[in-house]
């Protein structure tokens, strides 16, 4: 009897906590979003469900504090795809949306975003400067491609691949990021960049650079019960996971361990009726391969002598599993797998030719030139919600902010051989890029998911620091270490030319990048948001204050000493800081300074515009 | 939290999973909202401790070489091993402070961790959770969880963060933050190295500091005016007036110091600079109530008995001379909230690794011990923790528990830990949190751990 009541009153809780997550959804999707959950959780002091969607916030608040700089007024010209959907949505339901940026706004965005550092004097000049009508457009061919931009998305992919040698092996580290430079240099078609990471092999992971791309896969080795054996289900479950969200943008995270229901009824509908053992048979198709650490060298072998997935087999990091051999199964479509043929370029086949691998790439791309995604986060593609013509039970809507957009691009994307280079410059072309982030209406947070203004980000911290280099013109002139050989070598001036976040030894840029959230690659992605300590570094840490000291042919030493008057100074400072010319008023401050004292002013001049709120911001 | 908590019985994860499958059904359910379910039975915190120092031996500790000592051919004379009592032995030769202050901590020898890659079992560590990628964004600090819970007893007068972390950032795991819960909870990562790091403006630069400060706000005023309605400028510009506080909090200089008496005392290492600083936060009150200091270098698979480098006999040293000053410290200074009690009794330390080193013969190849889970030690000190015990017991050679030493015939796991840290400073350690970012409850500690079914609970033998 008392066991019967305990159940019940078990079943009766769970039910209730069960009904409470649908509900709590429900509401939150009548008060859209974040209100509803700020509101209702205000007491308890818990975060916005994610940072991303405090994007149209922040832009509000930083955009707003902008100085007007006369930005081009007039109706935006509809410049391609993006564009026809984007503001053909906008004119549909009478949403304004924000002018097109001038000049030093866009300037400086585009060079953040394309090569992840601010642009310098002479780059803004020269282009404010240039009347050609298509200098935009030039301007964003001329820099995709330039090795600053291949530094910086060498480094991001890195970053999304949590690419780490402490993981994989130093000098695994190494080949894997000569790679993906590579890749990106020659624009290698995605779809081919993606399958030659899941089908690598590695006999030795040291000494065969061409076996570089194994990297993906070897970097999610999971131990056994000791250090230097594997336990293969797990790192087949590994691979599974980081596979699926970086290249189809979905999370089976969850499914990994249980099945979908009575746990995602309000995070996927896709997902509900999911088991654990649609995963275990994603899983299977690396039931053959086998990644083998080699102990006390620093390295792993990557083979195909696998006795397949084993479903029984003991788990270190999940719930145990049960059951016997999988067959392989792609999830999207079920299709099995011929277990004649070697099974990891049948994955491959399946899942860069299905449309989610289009889409998920264009949208973790657009991500990244519009600090929000058409579906956001990028990992939280539900695939039971794309489709806008699919009658959806009560209270889902269709997932993407604009999903007719977002299956256009996927699919251009697809039928220009998954150029990532033309994709990007698609993007950056586009009016809707361009837009300002200054919007001078009263914005609405439904105005966001159309994208009718530029979102604004803190720069991250990468940028920053290449960022307080450029503007100073203090370079660290870091030494690098050749993992192979323990020799050092050229040294990097800009952080993002280093293949990780360790390979660079110096304490003092290291220390600010940890504090500006850089990603160790070991266990997270980068960590969002400021905190005192920032704050700190960037007021007190000799890594700003000694760049802006006049010594050293410091900008600030090299202007002081010249011939330039005060006014020609202050002019400079800020279009090498803030990218932008000083409004009358700071200008006015500015002289009152170095009136007083020419060297002092200079330099607490730079340090005020590194410490101004909007250098932090990619706007 | 709120406190209209309700009493909802025992539900375990293996429950949890079984009437997983059943269909949903009836608002009429809403009124068993849980705000603060009680997964075990009542907890009662034993609210022991003010404050926390989590030493954290970062890389793995070999026990069988401290304070579980095992001999063997392979000991190195230097080990001096000498016996205690209480089956207790330790190597004085490379531990010559801890016998003089045995009388003040205890030993526990009968840990095990769920883990042996560094950064699964360091996230372990900082946390109390395994690490799961889907929640890890979401997943906050013991620290910060701490701070949370603490947050209504700050005063106006603390300048300094509730939760600070020093040599963290090199850390495998990263430096865990605050996850889903307010950024102020988070941890101020310090890196402290020969010298303090600058809390103050830097020496020689404090005018300049003051008048740059000033001109800033001249100059930003549109974007730093506190009237501004953009909370998330006001956020980042909030930051700002943070660091401006402690940078001019007139105490903050002297907790920042350490000098050369102490230094020396302390072992001069980064630890020991570490733990000067630490005492000098809690003995201040400044607002500080959970540090956690790292100790990095101890993955020693090779060469574990080669004195010189950062070996086994280096890092033993400086932990030896650090931990017993900074326990002998607090105990010789008088608690500023308690008649009759010293800073140490309100203050709980816990020092231990993310899991052990490999038991017997070291190894042929390297002369190293490799990562081992089945059993590691720790030491535990002040508020409330019993003076002069030793807790558990191995085999001959180390590698096996045959005493648990506590009620739980099992060993004392993170978990474990982490609800005795949450119980001595009077949080109830088995709440949960259900509206997390990604709608899976939170539970400040899983009433099982991932890979097998265990009740947890604060060590209580540990206590007085």
């Amino acid at each position: 009897m008392r066991a019967i009541l305990k159940h019940s009153i078990l079943l009766f809780w769970f039910l209730g906590v069960s009904w409470l997550g649908v509900s709590s959804l429900q509401a939150q999707k009548r008060n859209s979003g974040k209100e509803a959950f700020a509101g209702e959780h205000a007491e308890e002091k818990l975060r916005a469900p994610a940072p991303d969607k405090q994007i149209g916030d922040l832009t509000r608040d930083v955009a707003a504090g902008l100085p007007h700089l006369g930005a081009v007024a007039g109706k935006v010209v509809v410049r391609n795809l993006i564009d026809q959907h984007l503001f053909g949505a906008m004119e549909r339901d009478s949403v304004p949306h924000a002018p097109i940026s001038n000049d030093h706004e866009f300037c400086r965005r585009v060079y953040l975003d394309l090569t992840g550092r601010i642009p310098t004097p002479e780059q803004l000049t020269a282009f404010a400067a240039d009347v050609a009508p298509n200098k935009r457009d030039r301007l964003i061919e001329e820099l995709i491609g330039s090795p600053a931009w291949l530094d910086h998305w060498s480094y991001w992919y890195g970053d999304l691949t949590r690419a780490c040698g402490n993981r994989f092996g130093n000098p695994t580290l190494k080949h894997f990021d000569a790679w993906i430079r590579k890749s990106f240099s020659e624009d290698k078609p995605y779809d081919r960049f993606v399958t030659e990471m899941l089908t690598a092999t590695a006999p030795n992971t040291n000494w065969m650079p061409d076996a570089a791309a194994s990297g993906f896969l070897t970097r999610w080795h999971v131990t056994g019960q000791t250090m230097y054996d594997d336990n293969h289900e797990d790192t087949a479950d590994e691979i599974v996971v980081n596979a699926a969200r970086i290249f189809l943008g979905i999370n089976y995270q969850c499914i990994s361990c249980h099945g979908g229901k009575g746990f995602l009824e309000k995070v996927s509908l896709d997902l509900v009726p999911k088991k654990r053992r649609d995963f275990w048979a994603m899983a299977a198709f690396f039931g053959k391969m086998r990644v083998r650490v080699v102990p006390y060298q620093d390295r792993y072998t990557l083979t195909e002598d696998g006795a397949g997935y084993d479903a029984a087999g003991w788990s270190q990091v999940r719930l145990q599993r049960e059951g016997g051999q999988i067959h392989p199964t792609f999830i999207l479509t079920g299709e099995k797998a011929d277990l004649t043929r070697p099974l990891r370029p049948q994955l491959a086949r399946m899942l860069t030719s299905h449309p989610q691998f289009a889409r998920a790439t264009v949208n973790l791309i657009w991500k990244q030139f519009f600090g929000l995604g058409i579906v956001d986060p990028v990992d939280s593609f539900d695939m039971a919600r794309q489709d806008p013509s699919a009658s959806l039970p009560a209270p889902w809507t269709c997932q993407p902010a604009n999903a007719q957009l977002l299956d256009a691009l996927a699919a251009d994307f697809a039928k220009h051989r998954f150029s990532l280079k033309r994709l990007m410059k698609t993007i950056a072309q586009s009016s809707a890029y361009q837009l300002s982030a200054r919007f001078d209406g009263e914005w609405k947070e439904a105005y966001t998911p159309y994208f009718a203004r530029h979102f604004v980000r803190q720069l991250t911290a990468e940028q920053l620091h290449d960022s307080i280099s450029l503007a100073t013109q203090v370079f660290g002139e870091y030494r690098r270490r050749d993992w192979l050989y323990e020799t050092p070598l050229p040294p990097a001036r800009f952080w993002t030319e280093a293949s990780s976040p360790e390979e660079i030894n110096n304490g003092e840029a290291k220390s600010f990048l940890r504090t500006f959230g850089q990603s160790n690659r070991e266990q997270f992605d980068r960590q969002p948001g400021g905190s005192i300590l920032q704050a700190m570094t960037m007021m007190n840490s000799p890594f700003v204050t000694r760049r802006v000291q006049a010594a050293n042919r410091s900008l600030v030493d090299q202007l002081v000493q010249s011939a330039a008057t005060n006014p020609e100074i202050v002019d400079r400072l800020y279009l090498a800081t803030l990218s932008r010319a000083p409004s009358t008023r700071e200008k006015q401050l500015a002289l009152d300074w170095l009136a007083a004292d020419r060297r002092q002013g200079a330099e607490d001049l730079q340090w005020s515009l590194l410490n101004k709120l909007d250098f932090v911001f990619n706007y | 939290m709120t406190t209209n908590a309700r009493n909802i019985p025992a539900l375990s994860r293996r429950e949890l999973l079984r009437v997983g499958g059943v269909s949903l059904v009836g608002g009429f359910l809403n009124r068993f909202r849980p705000q603060n379910v009680r997964a075990e039975q009542k907890a009662r915190p034993a609210a022991t401790a003010r404050q926390v120092l989590f030493l954290n031996i970062d890389g793995g500790m070999s026990q069988v070489d401290t304070l579980d000592v095992k001999e063997g051919p392979w000991t190195p004379g230097y080990f001096d091993v000498r016996s205690f009592g209480n089956d207790l032995k330790l190597p004085v030769g490379i531990m010559p402070n801890l016998p003089s202050v045995l009388d003040k901590i205890t030993i526990v020898r009968s840990m095990s961790a769920w883990d042996v890659v560094h950064g699964r079992a360091q996230y372990y560590i900082q946390t109390g959770h395994p690490l799961n990628l889907a929640l890890a964004k979401e997943v906050p600090a013991i620290g910060a969880v701490v701070c949370h819970e603490l947050a209504a007893q700050r005063k106006p007068s603390d300048s300094l963060p509730a939760y600070i972390a020093m040599n963290l950032a090199g850390n495998q795991a990263g430096l865990i933050n605050n996850g889903f819960l307010s950024a102020e909870y988070g941890p101020m990562s310090l890196s402290i190295g020969d010298a303090p790091p600058n809390l103050a403006p830097q020496k020689g630069m404090e005018e300049t500091f003051r008048r740059r400060w000033e001109r800033l706000q001249q100059l930003d005023g549109t974007l730093r005016g506190g009237q501004h309605p953009d909370r998330s400028f006001v956020d980042y510009h909030e930051y700002y007036r943070g660091a401006w506080a402690i940078m001019n909090d007139p105490r903050v200089p002297a907790i920042m110091t350490i000098n050369d008496e102490d230094r020396k005392r302390y072992g001069n290492s980064t630890i020991g600079n570490s733990l000067i600083l630490a005492r000098n936060l809690f003995q201040a009150d400044a607002g500080t109530r959970f540090i956690m200091a790292s100790h990095g270098g101890w993955d020693h698979h090779g060469n574990i008995y080669k004195e010189g480098s950062r070996n086994h006999p280096v890092l033993i040293r400086e932990l030896d001379a650090a931990f017993t000053s900074f326990v002998r410290d607090l105990d010789a200074i008088p608690s500023a909230h308690t008649p009759g009690r010293t800073l140490l009794d309100e203050t709980l330390v816990v020092a231990m690794s993310e899991f052990g080193r490999t038991p017997g013969p070291i190894t042929e190849t390297r002369k190293g011990r490799e990562h081992y889970m089945q059993v590691h030690c720790g030491m535990f000190a002040g508020g409330g923790v019993r003076r002069g015990m030793v807790m558990g017991k191995t085999d001959d050679l180390g590698g096996k528990i045959t005493a648990f030493g506590w009620e739980e015939q099992r060993p004392i796991y993170m978990e474990d830990v982490a609800c005795t840290i949450y119980s001595a400073l009077g949080i109830d350690w088995t709440k949960r949190i259900d509206q997390t970012p990604s709608g899976r409850a939170f539970h400040y500690v899983e009433p099982a751990s991932s890979t097998k079914y265990v009740g947890f609970k604060p060590v209580e033998a540990l206590f007085e």
